[in-house]
């Protein structure tokens, strides 16, 4: 084919650019079934649990089925500090690397300080059979009273629901 | 060899118009479900309330006679006195005040307070702080090296003696609204 004329170029260049959009589009679908087959080996595969108290492990994937944790209660400038803890496990069959899917530095207009404990680098390992060892760590979050917080803006507010939610993902 | 025609050229620019479109459509949809199926969340709920607390009303600091601190405990029990019965209106009244604190007597060790006037249990909510001063005959109060400012107002800074832990009903300290009349009464802070 021997091509004249631009307006006959250019039907041929979007033809390339066809060419390119099937190739991101061939690989896209060649990584998704990759994925769909990973994670269908797993609604199971990728799969990370959360406990109060370290035995009792719940899928907790939901507000409606999320970990209770004690009340934060009682946070003065005299007893500025309170810490709750969540015991994750990676019940996948894949190590899960962790992260803070919400994470509200402060609540009650800047009263109370909200510390998030850094996850490792290292992701979680996988331990699929039961919460132990290498496969179970915990999410630590530390609610402070503000060093400004002041009697007449602070004293008695209260937070119905705070939610926090840790994501896992594939490392 | 061969050429196109305008109708063969523009049916084929369409073609590949769609095809793009399609090319695309597919791609996005082939990649958005697998994000969602590469993680897990973990969800937990708590409740966070504060207690109840007071403002504070200031601190105190036992300190040796070049107001080195001294390792020993003190606080303030109160600040009270400023219904003061004469009459004056806003601007021109003065307050007589007592300041309690808690402390070991020991001689040689003085208490050095940051108090915040405002906070005190009795302040009137219009008094006008900005422009006075607090001082005045008998406050008994430990002359400073670099006295404080009275610009700093409503907080107070000050020396009680080291009888102050001993005075059941507190150190004396008169406080002034900036149109006290008696303006030769004595200042502990400094006025500019």
């Amino acid at each position: 084919m021997q091509l004249r004329h631009p307006r006959v170029a250019l039907p041929a260049l979007l033809g390339l650019g066809v060419l390119g959009g099937f190739g991101v589009a061939t690989t896209s679908a060649a990584w998704t079934d990759d994925a769909h087959f990973t994670a269908q080996g797993s609604a199971g595969a990728v799969d990370l649990r959360g406990s109060s108290n370290g035995v009792d492990f719940t899928a907790a994937d939901s507000t409606g089925t999320a970990v209770k944790l004690d009340a934060v209660a009682g946070l003065t400038p005299d007893n500025p500090t309170v810490t709750r803890t969540v015991h994750l496990w990676n019940a996948s069959t894949v190590p899960l690397r962790l992260s803070w899917a919400t994470a509200p530095k402060t609540l009650l207009d800047g009263c109370v300080e909200v510390e998030y404990q850094p996850f490792p680098a290292a992701p979680l390992a996988a331990g699929p059979d039961q919460p132990t060892g290498a496969a179970v760590t915990t999410a630590t979050v530390t609610f402070r009273v503000a060093d400004n917080a002041s009697a007449a803006t602070c004293s008695g507010k209260a937070l119905g629901a705070l939610e926090i939610v840790v994501q896992g993902s594939p490392a | 060899m061969t050429t196109m025609t305008r109708p063969r050229a523009l049916a084929a620019v369409l073609a590949v118009a769609a095809l793009l479109v399609g090319g695309a459509r597919l791609a996005s949809d082939a990649t958005d479900p697998t994000t969602a199926a590469w993680t897990d969340d973990v969800h937990a709920t708590t409740s966070v309330g504060l207690g109840t607390w007071q403002p504070s009303i200031g601190k105190c600091q036992p300190v040796d006679a070049n107001l080195r601190p001294v390792d020993a405990p003190c606080s303030i029990v109160s600040v009270k006195g400023f219904v003061t019965g004469e009459g004056r209106p806003v601007g021109e009244r003065r307050a007589q005040l007592r300041i309690k604190i808690d402390a070991t007597q020991k001689n040689g060790v003085y208490y050095l307070l940051t108090v915040n006037l405002a906070n005190s249990a009795d302040a009137p909510a219009n008094w006008v702080f900005q422009g006075g001063w607090f001082g005045g005959a008998g406050a008994n109060l430990v002359a400073m090296q670099a006295p404080p400012s009275c610009t700093a107002l409503p907080t107070a800074t000050m020396l009680l003696p080291d009888w102050a832990p001993g005075e059941k009903d507190g150190v004396f300290l008169e406080v002034y609204e900036p149109r006290w009349s008696q303006q030769s009464d004595p200042s502990f802070c400094v006025r500019s």
